[in-house]
């Protein structure tokens, strides 16, 4: 592009023009992430719910804790690499998802550690709050890029958590299909929404 | 009388960058020289000029082994292309 004086009229179509090539596009491979998690939280619900089914031993379900190894992969990563641009979008939904990593994080913490003082530590109340924390996270991506399918599956994906929240309200005792409830919640709100947006990313790019 | 259009902006490439930069929040110098089409010695002095003026931002970082530098608007820059748009818009009667 050379420099030259150039008339108003050219201006204006110059930045209509410029407007245009920087329309934000999904960057190839972007449902990657969901995937990545989403084919952990199913492979890990599976593994959960036959080792306790079968053993009888419920500590197993310490398994879901593994829940975070698909973050520290990521994000290492990430680490040497950074997208060629950043837009206001790409922003709130890393802080989205920042949010809900923290909110497990802290979940976590608090259980462990009134755990700790009770003298028993009551994992149970980590899967439904976990699916709440994911499907929240994948429906306000939904929403922001604007794919209603995504909105649709999570919207099912969330019915789970609150079932299993109020089988725990009445007082129901742990069965380890409860894992299985949660992998087919985490099929609905993390693998199947990587799909959509990597099938609407190679159609955009 | 029509006020001037302000002449850091009122340049091809310069309008082309803050045009772009306007709606990223920031993006990496190879981006740049990919939508604009300009050699990255013409690009590094036009980003030289904005960035004097205070219109944005230029940081240059690690990633990995290899440098990048990535550019963002500041405020002021935002707000003199919004100044540029409305004297273009004076300009064209619109």
């Amino acid at each position: 592009m050379e420099e030259r004086k150039f008339t108003e009229k050219e201006s204006l179509e110059l930045i209509s023009q410029m407007i245009s090539a920087s329309r934000q596009r999904l960057q190839k491979g972007s449902g990657n992430p969901f995937l990545c998690y989403g084919y952990s939280s199913l492979a890990i619900s599976v593994a959960t719910f036959l080792i306790t089914r079968f053993s009888g031993n419920y500590v197993w379900n310490l398994l879901w804790i593994l829940m975070f190894v698909p973050a520290i992969v990521l994000w290492i990563k990430d680490r040497g690499e950074k997208p060629e641009t950043t837009s206001y979008i790409d922003r709130m939904l890393t802080n989205t998802w920042k949010v809900v990593l923290m909110l497990m994080v802290l979940s976590l913490v608090v259980i462990v550690c009134s755990g700790l003082g009770d003298g028993t530590i009551n994992m149970m109340l980590m899967l439904p709050l976990a699916l709440i924390f994911v499907c929240t996270g994948t429906l306000i991506t939904g929403l922001t890029i604007g794919e209603g399918g995504i909105v649709g599956m999570t919207t099912i994906a969330f019915v789970m958590p609150v079932l299993l929240l109020s089988a725990m309200v009445a007082g129901d005792q742990y069965l380890p299909v409860w894992n299985l409830a949660g992998g087919f919640s985490f099929l609905f709100s993390l693998v199947i929404p990587g799909h959509i947006i990597n099938r609407k990313s190679s159609r955009s790019c | 009388m029509l006020k001037e259009l302000n002449p850091i902006i009122h340049s091809q490439l310069r309008l082309s960058i803050m045009t772009l930069l306007l709606s990223v929040e920031e993006a990496d110098f190879s981006w740049l020289k990919e939508q604009t089409g300009a050699t990255a010695g013409n690009i590094s002095v036009q980003l030289d000029k904005l960035s004097e003026a205070g219109y944005i931002e230029v940081r240059k970082e690690f990633v990995g082994r290899k440098t990048r530098t990535s550019c963002r608007m500041t405020e002021k820059g935002k707000a003199a292309m919004a100044e540029y748009v409305a004297d273009l818009k004076k300009y064209l009667n619109l």
